[in-house]
């Protein structure tokens, strides 16, 4: 008898490449068509693109079409070479042949990477062979070829293990499809959600930031995903050295999981949902526990309390649970006894959990630092105006002297005691703490502004604020360009070119700056005109600053520039006014102008109208910003603009007797 | 040969088997009966190891069957609804299975292309049923197995066909003692084929026996008395059966025929007469006592 003891079987590799082959094909044509296809497009071109540095993941790639097959494609592979898993007769088939499990999984896992790796492979030949041949530098170098043949390859086979993890997880292999992308989505949606809801119940949590900063390393996809083929950022690739070591980590680690199912696997599990019964509960805890966090946060959402929010969760959590039921019991009449009793149980277990999250963050919320610890601290209001730093890579404007440090605890304090993290208010703060041991703490509140307005004006007063707030005060002269000078009210405004006149502008508007009250920050008086300026050629900044007419430096200088009139709005260039009597009732408060001035206007209530220069001048006295006061006025530059360039207020002390006198 | 001890197998909380014990010898041909849902394709599924019993032990050729490799060399299961490679032809299929088994045996494949009269490049699946099913006789008996598991195999098969695989299998269990293990739901397809019968109900085996001792030990008599005295419980007979009609009995009865005839002789009968039996009479009248229907089972 000729013995065959040999380990591999080339006919199951051959039954594979006709029952999958049309994968690798596609797999093939489509990288090809997108990356060296394009490449000998571009040759014939006469005026060839401009191309950056991205090389192969740049735009004339196409990198977008390139990640998508690189997601697509691994996961029909794992679908289609273990369908026979999903089938009954031929999972019977493939099982009754003398071999072991594990040798005829070994056998489809080989011939699923050599159908995946093969595409990528021979692109990458066509690559380097065109770089031998011609002169390829101005699209890309080996280095960074050689990089997407090893990025591509990382990620394809982290996706396949990952399907082929969750094929011999499952007996339905549509099931397969979907719970391989829910897979890998799935801890970003859940970190997501956890953040949120931490948002929700705890003090000084930031969610914002924590998902900006990290979201990235919780699932492959949304790294491939989140990469972008053009524009000004940096150039980078779009998955790191590091991340690609952990994703093929990831990858052996989904194989060895794999293996280890595939032969505990009862292959009576054909057509069912879950092929282990053990992970029924899990399965449908999980799916009730996610969607009682995603129906909390849409409630919460949309209504902002918590009595929505645990609607949110019953309501969703219900939805789940009936979900995962029908998924499991492949059918949708579910509504019996047990699966009531079922919806109870985990309905509290998932109630349980949600409530236990919270708790361990408790120390958290109370937490203040001590003024000796902390080394310097950033506030700003909101944590993407800190992002932007970052992302501009510009020096963070932190408070070091020891009283303005505990000016800035002080406010912290205060916020602690006085916000509550559902009841969000309108005004941001936002603290960055780099702490003497070397550690950074952060915290954001939301809340409106006048409950903490002694702390935050404490704060804000300090100069070491003021440059947090303005920018443009650590702006150095010689590197701007051109400072672009421009009213709303439709006059041209005015732009300095001339290095000297920036230069005075600048001493001017900075002491102007470095003298404001508190008041003057936050509820300044009249009509602004922007200020943008051009550094280092480029107009994409954070130095953008209002001029308001009671900078007095400011102001006296361009009137001796003979600029005032051209820069400021005047009384002549409002075309009109109105004025409005702000109502006393309680949703009206304390509310922002533009609100209740729209709620009048659609309320037609006939307003004071002011066309008299003198008296518009008068006007101009108004507060921006505040959110109570006696009187509204809003100015109109273009009658055939229905809507008003600025909606000012007037308390009733400092409003003019005209308009006291009209609503008397 | 094949072992099975105390088999139990459930799907989810459904009991499919309950502690299921038979045997079959070598060279033996078994059938196993049952109705629809007494468990006999998952009874298979775990003989031919592509389930696990949850309880008990299968033995094939003296070894366990399920993840062992050289048992399962020696072994070929044609299942009841036959499953091909998708878009294969039956050399293509051929050289699947050469590549499956050590045994296969080429000149046998050839042999076999002659009396089943198929084109083996054409697609399996353009195949009528029974062709499919000679398809699967052919690439079965071509790996030469010692153990032959065969669920509901003459489905589809017309009269001569039948004949035609009943004699390849026969001649296999002749020449090299080969095992053969047959489901069926109808007793009349398998009788004159095997040797021996287990009735699988279910999920538990409720009886086994030896087609030929069976034949020998049932007896449907008729006998007639001169008077009523004669009282069958009270004569020294194993009876599985009594009916009277007019003054005649007519009696199902176990034991020796020589037995018999003598405990009868000694009531002095006016009639005595032995009657034909069909297996089937006998399955039934065996199982009349414990209570089921067998007759859907049987027929």
């Amino acid at each position: 008898m000729r013995s065959k003891t040999s380990s591999f079987n080339k006919e199951i590799i051959k039954q594979d490449f006709r029952n999958v082959g049309w994968v690798s094909i596609v797999y093939f044509l489509g990288l090809f068509f997108i990356v060296p296809m394009q490449l000998f497009m571009e040759f014939g071109r006469d005026e060839p693109r401009i191309t950056d540095d991205r090389g192969l993941f740049g735009g004339i790639f196409a990198y977008e079409l390139q990640s998508l097959l690189l997601i697509v494609m691994p996961v029909l592979m794992a679908v289609f070479l273990f369908r026979y898993l999903h089938v009954k007769g031929a999972s019977d088939f493939a099982h009754s042949f003398p071999m072991k499990r594990g040798k005829l999984f070994h056998h489809h896992i080989l011939s699923g990477m050599i159908l995946l790796i093969l595409p990528i492979l021979l692109n990458y030949l066509v690559l380097v062979i065109t770089a031998g041949v011609t002169d390829v530098t101005e699209y890309y170098t080996l280095a960074n070829a050689s990089y997407w043949l090893w990025l591509f390859t990382t990620m394809t086979l982290l996706i396949f293990a990952a399907g082929v993890f969750v094929g011999t997880l499952t007996g339905i292999s549509a099931v397969q499809g979907v719970l391989t992308f829910i897979l890998l989505f799935l801890p970003v949606g859940l970190y997501g959600l956890i953040a949120f809801h931490l948002t929700s119940y705890i003090k000084g949590y930031s969610g914002d930031m924590v998902l900006d900063r990290s979201v990235q390393y919780f699932s492959p996809l949304v790294d491939l995903l989140e990469y972008r083929s053009y524009g000004p950022e940096e150039v980078s690739v779009p998955v790191e050295v590091l991340s690609l070591f952990i994703y093929g980590g990831i990858a052996i680690l989904f194989y060895v999981a794999s293996v280890w199912l595939y032969k505990k696997r009862p292959l009576e599990a054909a057509g069912r949902a879950l092929a282990v019964n053990a992970l029924n509960p899990v399965f449908k805890l999980g799916v009730t526990f996610c969607f009682a966090l995603f129906g909390g946060m849409y409630f919460s959402v949309a209504q902002n309390t918590y009595s929505w929010m645990i609607t949110g969760y019953v309501i969703g959590g219900t939805f789940g649970f009936a979900a995962a039921s029908m998924l499991l019991e492949k059918t949708w009449r579910v509504f019996n006894l047990k699966n009531l009793k079922g919806w109870l149980g985990y309905g509290v277990a998932a109630g349980v959990i949600i409530a236990a999250i919270p708790l361990l963050w408790q120390s958290y919320e109370s937490y203040v630092p001590e003024q000796n610890e902390v080394e310097k601290v950033y506030i700003s209001s909101g944590y993407w105006e800190y992002q932007q730093l970052a992302d501009h890579d510009m020096k963070v404007p932190y408070i070091t002297s020891e009283a303005a440090i505990q000016s800035a605890i002080n406010l912290h304090e205060k916020l602690i005691n006085v916000s509550n993290p559902l009841k969000k208010g309108e005004d941001y703060f936002f603290f960055v703490y780099q702490m003497e041991d070397g550690s950074e703490i952060y915290r954001q509140y939301r809340i409106d502004e006048k409950k903490v307005r002694d702390e935050k004006k404490s704060v804000y007063e300090t100069q070491e604020y003021k440059s947090i707030q303005y920018p443009v005060l650590a702006l150095d002269v010689s590197e701007i360009n051109q400072l672009l000078m421009h009213p709303y009210s439709g006059q041209v405004g005015k732009d300095l070119y001339d290095p000297e006149k920036i230069s005075a502008f600048m001493e001017v508007l900075k002491q102007d700056l470095e003298q404001l009250s508190y008041d003057e920050m936050v509820t300044p008086k009249g009509l602004d005109t922007g200020v943008t300026f051009t550094v280092n050629g480029t107009r994409e900044n954070p130095y953008y600053v209002r001029l308001y007419p009671s900078y007095e430096n400011t102001m006296e200088w361009l009137k001796e520039e003979g600029m005032y009139e051209q820069v400021m709005t005047q009384a002549e260039d409002v075309q009109r006014a109105e004025v409005y009597s702000w109502p006393q009732s309680l949703d009206d408060r304390y509310s922002r102008p533009r609100f209740v001035f729209e709620r009048l206007r659609g309320d037609d209530i006939e307003p004071l109208e002011v066309t008299n220069n003198a008296q518009i001048e008068t006007l101009f006295e108004g507060k921006a910003n505040k959110e109570e006061g006696a009187y509204l006025v809003a100015f109109y530059f273009d009658k055939n603009d229905p809507e008003p360039y600025e909606v000012l207020s007037f308390d009733e002390g400092d409003a003019p007797n005209f308009i006291k006198e009209h609503f008397e | 040969m094949i072992e099975v001890n105390t088999v139990s197998k459930s799907f989810d909380r459904t009991k499919i088997l309950n502690d299921v014990s038979f045997r079959v010898n070598k060279g033996s041909i078994y059938g196993l009966l049952g109705s629809n849902g007494a468990g006999k394709t998952t009874l298979m599924r775990i003989l031919t190891g592509i389930l696990k019993q949850n309880n008990g032990q299968v033995h094939i050729l003296e070894d366990d069957v399920f993840e062992n490799e050289s048992v399962k060399q020696r072994m070929v299961f044609i299942p009841d609804s036959l499953y091909f490679l998708p878009q294969y032809t039956t050399r293509q299929m051929a050289d699947y299975n050469r590549s499956m088994y050590d045994s296969w045996n080429e000149e046998r494949y050839e042999k076999l292309k002659k009396v089943f009269q198929l084109d083996e490049k054409k697609k399996i699946s353009q195949f009528s049923k029974g062709m499919q099913r000679q398809v699967a006789f052919w690439l079965a008996m071509s790996a030469m197995p010692d153990v032959l598991i065969l669920d509901e195999p003459f489905d589809g098969l017309d009269a001569v066909m039948r004949q035609k695989v009943r004699n390849l299998i026969i001649q296999d269990v002749a020449e090299r003692e080969m095992t053969v293990l047959i489901s069926s739901h109808n007793l009349r397809e398998v009788e004159d084929i095997c040797d021996h019968v287990g009735i699988l109900h279910k999920g538990e085996i409720l009886l086994e026996r030896d087609l030929d001792d069976l034949k020998a030990d049932v007896h449907k008599i008729q006998v007639a008395f001169n008077d009523d005295s004669f009282q069958p419980e009270e004569a020294n007979l194993d009876i599985l059966h009594k009916e009277k009609r007019g003054s005649v009995w007519l009696l199902i009865v176990r034991g020796s025929e020589a037995d018999i005839s003598a405990e009868i002789k000694d009531h002095r009968p006016l009639v005595y007469d032995r009657l034909p039996l069909t297996l089937e009479e006998i399955f039934i009248y065996e199982m009349g006592g414990v209570g089921y229907a067998f007759e859907n089972i049987l027929v």
